[in-house]
């Protein structure tokens, strides 16, 4: 597959999406990055997974808080993987709620929490570091899941790990 | 919206190509040059596009470097269209019809007849009809040269990068996860991209 089929047609969003569903199981929503950083990551009350190798894909949504982990482990088992989700993460006093599609990355709905400003300067400052912060913290997320899934310790180690996760009662 | 209030939506781009230098001149120049123009009352213009404040969607002068902030461009981009109801259309052409059935004495309206009738329907109603307009924050970062555009709509997206390439003559790359994966990899050697999915489940 050449780069540019490669570029569109790959599941590395999907891919990403069920990892942090994973990580976020399994480490009690508890997550770090390789620079030490520590933050909470929650699927915020929705999440639509797909198997997109059937036609029409096969997909299933949970909404609201009656979904439980088995759920999503049972439609993992199933083949389907995360399409977009709904997360919240906290880190220090700065909470992030927002709608990731993994396809394309896009974020929306996101609410940033902060204090009024005095002025529309300090406004724009104080959003748009908010906003580069959260892809900032995205981004390193996705590398954490790139040296994983895609690193070489994954078939050996890696798979292994999320399968025990993956059958955890 | 979402650069100033309420929630945010947005994807994200970067340019391809490096930015020249003098970019905060060049782009004054260039949002004045591309910036939005009403549809006046009466013509037939359909749709508009342009730069406008993103702190003021009716102001359209880019006189001064209001939109720089140290290192961020910040500006919005406009796109007004009239759009003429299916409805409104249908409702006029018969009314119409129904004229030209009596001036004519016919039964029936002549196929060229009715093109020329619905051409004059459609351009009256456009004519009449109030642009709504749509409007899209724009974030330069000049420093990482990544471009936050503030909605997720694939046609806004579309429009938007070609209204910032005819502006700036700079192409932009929408960040998908295939990208990011190719900057995670050269920033970590850890990194190998080798395969375009992978199975969770039949290993």
């Amino acid at each position: 597959m050449n780069d540019e089929a490669l570029r569109k047609q790959n599941t590395f969003g999907r891919d990403f999406l069920t990892w942090l569903a994973y990580k976020s199981d399994d480490r009690a929503g508890k997550l770090a990055l390789a620079t030490g950083e520590t933050f909470f990551l929650w699927i915020d009350g929705k999440i639509v997974m797909e198997d997109d190798r059937t036609a029409p894909p096969n997909s299933i949504s949970y909404t609201g808080d009656d979904f439980t982990d088995q759920e999503i482990k049972a439609a993992v088992r199933a083949g389907k993987k995360v399409r977009e989700a709904r997360l919240r993460i906290e880190r220090g006093e700065n909470t992030w709620t927002f709608t990731l599609r993994g396809e394309r990355m896009e974020i929306s709905g996101l609410k940033i929490d902060m204090p009024k400003a005095a002025d529309k300067e300090e406004q724009f400052f104080g959003r748009i570091m908010n906003i580069e912060s959260l892809n900032k913290l995205l981004d390193g997320l996705y590398t954490e899941f790139l040296m994983d899934v895609h690193g070489r310790e994954w078939k050996d180690a890696g798979y292994r790990r999320f399968q025990k996760w993956l059958k955890k009662a | 919206m979402g650069l100033y209030t309420g929630s945010a939506s947005y994807v994200r781009y970067r340019l391809v190509e490096d930015q020249p230098e003098r970019i905060k001149e060049i782009a004054l120049e260039k949002l004045k040059q591309f910036s939005f123009r009403e549809i006046e009352a009466g013509t037939l213009n359909e749709k508009s596009s342009g730069w406008v404040s993103a702190e003021n969607m009716a102001s359209t002068f880019f006189d001064d470097l209001h939109f720089c902030k140290e290192p961020y461009f910040a500006f919005s981009l406009r796109i007004d269209v009239r759009r003429v109801p299916g409805l409104a259309m249908k409702a006029a052409m018969l009314r119409e019809e129904i004229k030209y059935k009596k001036t004519t004495g016919l039964e029936v309206v002549r196929k060229k007849d009715r093109d020329v009738l619905k051409d004059q329907v459609r351009q009256d109603l456009v004519r009449r009809s109030l642009p709504v307009p749509a409007l899209f924050d724009v974030c330069w970062n000049t420093v990482t040269g990544e471009v936050l555009f503030f909605s997720t709509s694939a046609a806004a997206n579309e429009e938007f990068a070609v209204w910032f390439l005819r502006s700036f003559g700079l192409k932009l790359a929408r960040l998908l996860p295939y990208d990011l994966a190719g900057v995670a990899a050269e920033k970590n050697p850890g990194v190998e991209i080798r395969f375009p999915t992978v199975s969770f489940t039949d290993e």
